[in-house]
């Protein structure tokens, strides 16, 4: 008897119907699972605009601050575990700053008065914009 | 003060459940020498003997044994308390509940190997609801749920395959069983 044959022996009368059964059902949870989790809906970048154009583009991945330059001073973006937040900025109001932690792919983060924007990205785009 | 004895009245099937429990915390050992790629990604080959247990003695005697498994198996590796400990306990009791389900299944359609598929599934939902809710409430962890699923389907079969294998010989008399 080869390796493969004893190996069929050993595996298969001890699968019954319910069990394949089992283990389409199994299967089909692990796909729909990896297709729902792994689509990006998440959000995986920061796209940084700084009167307009775009500044930079930086993974969420890496915990990391990036000064931008404005027409009134200096911006300081914070990215943590995942999360976007401009955590320093001149303009007067502070309201992108009060805005405090971006998490999911749309979300933006605008202060007008010095020009700096942040937005998240994903894969694929759940909303245009976010706004509370 | 007289000394006192105190003696506890342990009978037949005590022993036997004491006895699984000591061979399901015999391949925990074994199995913390394997090294993981991924924190959490492992056999649970003690889930073996669960599966045994359950098909031979009924769900008490499931409980019994990997009950006691997880919490001699963190008093060996002093995790008793620690999250891992919390992690393994929320996982077997999820595992056990879903046993108490799965195990009213029709038996002729379904064998060993659905039992521990569902249970594998069970573990890792209670061990991510433990993640989640306590030590990682961030929603990053999600990406890993597909791979934990996997791993619960491969590991699940596999386990289901061996304790079906083990019970081979059940159900048939002393004299087929000798070669």
């Amino acid at each position: 008897m080869s390796s493969y044959e004893s190996v069929r022996a050993a595996i298969l009368p001890h699968l019954k119907a319910g069990d394949w059964l089992t283990l389409l059902l199994g299967s089909s949870c692990v796909v729909l699972l990896t297709i729902n989790l792994w689509s990006g809906d998440l959000a995986d970048k920061a796209v940084i605009r700084s009167g307009g154009k775009i500044f930079r583009e930086a993974p969420l991945a890496r915990d990391q601050q990036i000064e931008v330059p404005g027409p009134l001073g200096t911006s300081i973006i914070t990215i943590e575990k995942r999360r976007a937040r401009i955590s320093s900025d001149p303009s007067p109001r502070q309201y992108c700053v009060r805005q405090g932690w971006l998490q999911q792919a749309g979300e933006i983060a605008i202060c007008l008065p010095n020009q700096v924007s942040v937005e998240l990205t994903g894969s694929t785009k759940k909303y245009d914009s976010l706004n509370y | 003060m007289t000394a006192s004895i105190i003696k506890l009245d342990t009978t037949a099937e005590d022993h036997h459940i004491a006895r699984m429990a000591a061979v399901a915390l015999g391949l925990t050992v074994l199995e913390n020498a394997i090294p993981s790629p991924l924190p959490g990604v492992k056999p649970g080959l003690a889930n073996i003997v669960t599966l045994i247990v359950l098909a031979r003695y009924g769900w008490r005697a499931a409980a019994w044994v990997t009950l006691l498994r997880v919490v001699a198996g963190s008093l060996l590796f002093g995790s008793f308390l620690a999250p891992g400990f919390f992690l393994s306990l929320s996982g077997a009791v999820l595992s056990l509940l879903a046993l108490a389900f799965a195990q009213h299944l029709p038996k002729r359609w379904f064998g060993p190997v659905s039992h521990s598929i569902y249970a594998a599934f069970a573990h890792i939902a209670g061990q991510m609801g433990v993640v989640y809710l306590w030590l990682i409430p961030h929603s990053g962890i999600a990406y890993l749920i597909p791979i934990f699923a996997t791993a619960a389907l491969v590991f699940g079969t596999v386990n289901g395959l061996i304790a079906a294998r083990f019970m081979d010989n059940d159900g048939k008399t002393n004299m087929e069983r000798l070669p």
